[in-house]
């Protein structure tokens, strides 16, 4: 068991709690810069997908896991990112080091619109309107084809810095990552100051953020407005990275998946989102692997991969509802601690005097 | 009005439905005291401080806070005049340590903005650590510090109603709304509260109102009492003369057959 001693107030508010920590991820960093090195592009494809989801699920996740606000319709915002992406690089020609921030903003401007009246509803009746959302942005793709190409879809480019073209899955994996670290540090940022404690506060409970001085409506739609951003940006990159996109990339079934990573990762946190994003890019990788060993009914089934993932997620709800990261902290908690292994310290409590309010 | 009146309530109503909540009360609260608001349950004295605080929109009346209306007031705005309460079924943010329960309290005076907290340079390092500052006041203050880093849930329950005082505290309000601080306390822990809130009283010079079924807490710590039933004020004055008053005996105890 170790001990924290705090010697100065910027210990409480800095990123790794232990030194050891800080050694850890830079390790676990050094790793990361020499993957291209030492795996198959194979696995750096698979690497690079990773990298886009962890992006789209940290977005996903501050909406969703620490402001409660369950949205069923990422995947819309994924596919504006994209399309942004891909119309301001090829149809009006601008270098994609620009249109990558610009994609992200036009997503986030346009998760503010949809946000101001789509935030005035509560919990189920907020994730059926993004759900709606959903739908309208799918067939405005498919319809609008002047701009988008309907469901001829899209061809993209890789990006390139003067003569120097990323055409390689291996060189776009660094923009990747260097991606993901920037997003994460400021995730985490945001998580430590002021307004990161507004938005968790209004998942816990909205009387008492507004006692507080929260203005509601202002940080849910901040919180929507950011999360699009940072959905956006993957989009952008998912695009550029597939090099085609067309609208069955952005159906209902990518939200429902972007949903999965976190409740499977680990809603609320930082941690969950990688775990769920690494879960859900490897998992058709597992079913296609696993179609040899089962029977053929089951195997050639149209819907096997919806089927897996309502499974999934059912078990975690009903066994691990922290997700894997909850997983992750319950067994460093039992090494941490161990011979004395104290059970029941992650047993939810129930307690019935407070009455629950809608 | 005198200089030092805090709040002036003027013929508050509200009614739902059917259910005239509160009938026309009036009520003043000076400077620097600690006033009662005693009655039997369903009088309104949750709803009376609830539009104080402005989660309620009363239908008629006036609530005059240091001469101003505040009946218009958004409710997130309500801290910013210097009105801070706690809750009778505890508010608290359940998944968050007591640490960042009563950093929120600081949330209101935040000079950053989101920019600055994405980068987390200078300015809002510096807010952060004098947030953090104030929130070490309160925890001394209260005896928190053992419970600090704990999750809310994992902390008992007088703790818990600590923790909101010490979340309203640190807002360094005007007037502090106390809604039921002693329920469920055994008689150690309100003995502590008492002691609390002459402190709160003395060193802060924070005015409180506070909802308190305990009279022997309201006896020993308020300046002034006010009963209510039925949505109607029965009496007011020093907490001797209302305990006394023969219409709030028969309010609590019944009438003799």
């Amino acid at each position: 068991m170790r001990f924290e001693m705090r010697m100065n107030y910027m210990q409480d508010v800095q990123l790794f709690k232990y030194r050891s920590t800080a050694v850890w991820y830079s390790l676990l960093i050094l790793l990361i810069l020499l993957a291209p090195v030492m795996l198959e592009t194979y696995w750096i494809s698979l690497l690079n997908m990773v990298g886009i989801y962890i992006i789209a699920s940290l977005g996903l996740n501050l909406l969703s896991g620490y402001t409660g606000q369950v949205s069923l319709g990422h995947a819309a915002l994924f596919g504006i990112g994209a399309y942004s992406s891909a119309i301001l690089t090829v149809t009006l020609k601008l270098s994609f080091w620009l249109a990558l921030p610009m994609s992200g903003l036009i997503a986030a401007i346009v998760g503010v619109v949809i946000g101001l009246p789509a935030l005035r509803l509560k919990g189920l009746y907020f994730a059926i309107s993004t759900m709606g959302f959903g739908f309208i942005v799918e067939e405005i793709i498919i319809q609008w084809e002047s701009l988008t190409n309907g469901v001829n879809g899209f061809l993209v480019n890789r990006p390139s810095i003067g003569s120097f073209e990323f055409s390689t899955d291996e060189s776009y994996y660094y923009i990747v990552f260097f991606l993901v670290i920037i997003v994460t540090i400021i995730f985490q940022n945001i998580l430590r100051t002021p307004t990161g404690r507004a938005f968790i506060a209004i998942r816990d409970s909205e009387i008492a953020a507004e006692s507080m001085g929260i203005n509601l409506a202002a940080f849910k739609t901040k919180a929507f407005g950011i999360s699009a951003f940072f959905t956006g940006v993957s989009g952008a990159l998912f695009a550029h990275f597939m090099l085609f996109i067309g609208p069955e990339n952005f159906d209902l079934m990518v939200s429902i998946s972007f949903l999965v990573m976190i409740l499977v990762g680990g809603m609320g946190s930082v941690h969950g989102s990688v775990f769920g994003a690494i879960f859900v890019a490897v998992l058709p990788e597992m079913i296609s692997l696993s179609k040899d060993y089962i029977p053929d009914i089951i195997a050639e089934q149209a819907g096997l991969e919806a089927a897996v993932y309502g499974l999934i997620l059912l078990l975690f709800i009903r066994f691990e509802p922290l997700g894997l990261y909850g997983r992750w902290l319950k067994i460093k908690f039992y090494f941490e601690h161990f011979p004395y292994y104290k059970k029941d310290t992650f047993k939810r409590v129930r307690k019935f005097y407070r009455r629950e309010m809608q | 009005m005198n200089n030092d009146e805090l709040l002036l309530i003027k013929n508050l109503s509200i009614r739902f439905g059917g259910v005239i909540a509160l009938d026309h009360i009036n009520l003043d609260v000076h400077q620097g005291e600690v006033h009662a608001l005693i009655g039997p349950n369903g009088a309104g004295k949750t709803t009376l401080l609830n539009c104080i605080s402005r989660i309620y929109n009363a239908d008629t009346g006036q609530v005059c806070l240091k001469g101003k209306d505040i009946m218009g007031l958004k409710t997130h705005l309500v801290v910013s005049k210097g009105i801070a309460r706690t809750f009778q079924n505890i508010e608290l943010f359940k998944d968050m340590t007591v640490m960042d329960n009563i950093l929120l309290g600081c949330h209101f005076k935040r000079k950053t903005s989101l920019f600055s907290d994405i980068l987390f340079w200078g300015k809002s390092r510096k807010q952060e650590i004098k947030f953090r500052k104030q929130v070490e006041n309160i925890i001394d203050f209260l005896d928190l510090q053992a419970y600090r880093n704990l999750s809310i849930n994992n902390v008992p329950y007088g703790v818990q109603k600590n923790v909101e005082l010490g979340r309203a505290l640190v807002m360094k309000p005007k007037l502090l709304l106390l809604d039921e601080p002693s329920s469920g306390l055994n008689i150690e822990e309100t003995q502590d509260l008492a002691f609390w809130i002459e402190d709160i009283k003395e060193e802060f010079g924070i005015t409180i109102l506070l909802v308190e079924h305990d009279m022997r807490l309201v006896l020993d710590v308020c300046d002034k009492a006010t009963a209510l039933d039925y949505g109607r004020v029965l009496a007011t004055g020093t907490p001797k003369e209302v305990v006394e008053n023969p219409e709030v005996v028969k309010s609590y105890l019944g009438e003799e057959e």
